[in-house]
């Protein structure tokens, strides 16, 4: 992630809140740096809500709608849940236009890194066909139970930041969540994958 | 080996919830286009697209939103004021994009029409009261050139270089020496030169170079313009700087106080302007002499 352009950075990052101010006073370079601080998980995001819609299409489309809404933002809020909320919109809006469905995707040649020399349990848990068998379970749930699991365990956000992005009461990030594990744990029963090496 | 296996449906939460963590390292979440997973600069494409697009015109149009004022009579007043208020909302709603430079934010909408258009707004406005558009305000006995243009208190020249915190720049080439007026308004100077052969009359009757030099960075508030789609911005380098050429149809100008309030006494309908910065300073220079010129004007302020 480079600071990019004529932002200047005196020895230290500088905050969102400032980036954000500078970008409302109309400096582009300011709002390109939001943009590079945040493309990932923008990204993720869009590809968890909308596993078949063109992700990087809905960012852009979100980043361009973010920029235009900067001036109703709290100053003193944190933009990252803020943003995915609009990344999240702009996904489903594509979600409704998609056709087909593969769902999520492992990554090809998801070859074991040399730093994994000595696998934790849990890797050793979702070694082979596993990773393939829980993906496919989470493909097979409804949107907002992908989207809550996918909050939460694919892109770690708090309960909090889950709430907002995805546009759900705080209260009910909990209660939601443990539904959607309880259902994906009926797809895996389902599923005819059975038992899993350990 | 029935007892080493382990079927995820049956593990409790914590496990399910770390193999799920586990399983986010191995999905495939770049980008499906045809660019390089990781590759596409997404942010210049951001970045782009908010300097170069204007906003779906068709959607303004369709909103029917236009002004009945001409371009070159005074504004009025209160319909101008009004409209602003409406294109601001419209901005909004709209999820206009704007650009610009320190204290200074452009927004494309629809800027004032040259051609009269349904005058959907200066026809709901309560105007009776003014009667023409050169209407004088009440107070308007003899006024310096530009004090009608809400500028702020006119001051003599030596008078706002105390006060500003900043370096107040003239023009050099042409050499048209000191403004015939100088204002200022909390720490946003603006110097007014009369026209005359070197420097043609501008949107505004009897003017011939208006000069705005402010802190963009410090200032809390800013300066929008709305822009129509006949309005063209043209991004040029100043000394190396930053810089555009607004030109084309005439265009809207306020000024956003820190509170967020439009500040009306400033809002006006400005014809050619060339916007750039130096340091933490931002200026406009409105023209009528031309880009090339207003360029050279620009890059001779010492």
């Amino acid at each position: 992630m480079g600071v990019s352009g004529t932002v200047k950075v005196e020895g230290r990052p500088l905050e969102d809140a400032e980036l954000i101010k500078r970008a409302r006073t109309g400096e582009v370079m300011a709002y390109e740096e939001l943009v590079r601080r945040y493309q990932d998980v923008a990204v993720r995001t869009a590809h968890i809500v909308s596993p078949d819609g063109d992700a990087e299409d809905a960012v852009q489309d979100a980043f361009v709608k973010a920029y235009a809404a900067l001036s109703r933002f709290r100053i003193e809020a944190p933009f990252r849940p803020w943003l995915l909320r609009i990344v999240a919109n702009e996904a489903r809006n594509r979600r409704r236009s998609a056709g087909r469905r593969t769902g999520l995707a492992l990554r090809i040649a998801e070859d074991r890194r040399p730093d994994d020399a000595a696998p934790s349990p849990e890797s050793a848990v979702l070694a082979g066909e596993a990773r393939a068998t829980l993906l496919a379970a989470v493909n097979a749930l409804r949107d907002d139970d992908r989207e809550i699991i996918g909050a939460r365990y694919f892109l770690e956000l708090s309960e909090t930041e889950a709430a907002e992005a995805l546009g759900i009461p705080r209260g009910t990030v909990k209660s939601r969540l443990s539904r959607a594990l309880g259902r994906l744990r009926e797809q895996l029963a389902a599923s005819d994958g059975g038992p899993i090496r350990g | 080996m029935a007892e080493s296996r382990l079927a995820l449906a049956t593990v409790p939460d914590e496990e399910l919830a770390g193999a799920l963590r586990l399983l986010a390292t191995s999905i495939d979440f770049s980008t499906a286009g045809p660019t390089e997973p990781g590759s596409p600069d997404l942010a210049a494409s951001v970045r782009r697209r908010i300097e170069q697009n204007p906003l779906r015109p068709s959607l303004w149009r369709r909103l029917g939103l236009g002004v009945g004022a001409g371009t070159r009579a005074r504004p009025i007043r209160r319909g101008l004021v009004l409209a602003l208020v409406a294109l601001l909302i419209l901005a909004a709603v709209a999820g206009a994009v704007g650009f610009g430079l320190p204290g200074l934010r452009i927004i494309f909408g629809q800027g004032p029409s040259a051609t009269p258009s349904p005058p959907a707004l200066s026809s709901a406005s309560p105007r009776p009261s003014e009667p023409g558009p050169t209407e004088p305000s009440p107070s308007a006995t003899v006024q310096p050139l530009g004090g009608s243009l809400g500028l702020g208190d006119a001051v003599p020249l030596e008078e706002v270089r105390r006060q500003a915190s900043f370096e107040i720049l003239l023009p050099t080439d042409p050499p048209i020496g000191p403004p015939d007026v100088s204002y200022l308004n909390d720490q946003r100077v603006t110097l007014v030169w009369a026209s005359r052969a070197e420097l043609p009359e501008t949107n505004t009757q009897g003017i011939g170079l208006v000069l705005g030099e402010f802190r963009g960075n410090v200032d809390q508030g800013y300066y929008e313009k709305v822009l129509g789609d006949q309005t063209i911005v043209t991004p040029v380098t100043v000394n190396g700087g930053r810089g555009y050429w607004i030109h084309g149809s005439p265009h809207f100008f306020y000024y956003i106080d820190p509170q967020g309030q439009v500040v009306t006494d400033e809002s006006r309908v400005v014809g050619d302007v060339l916007i750039w910065t130096r340091g933490d300073v931002t200026f406009r220079l409105e023209t009528s002499l031309g880009m090339a010129a207003a360029i050279r004007l620009a890059e001779s302020l010492r």
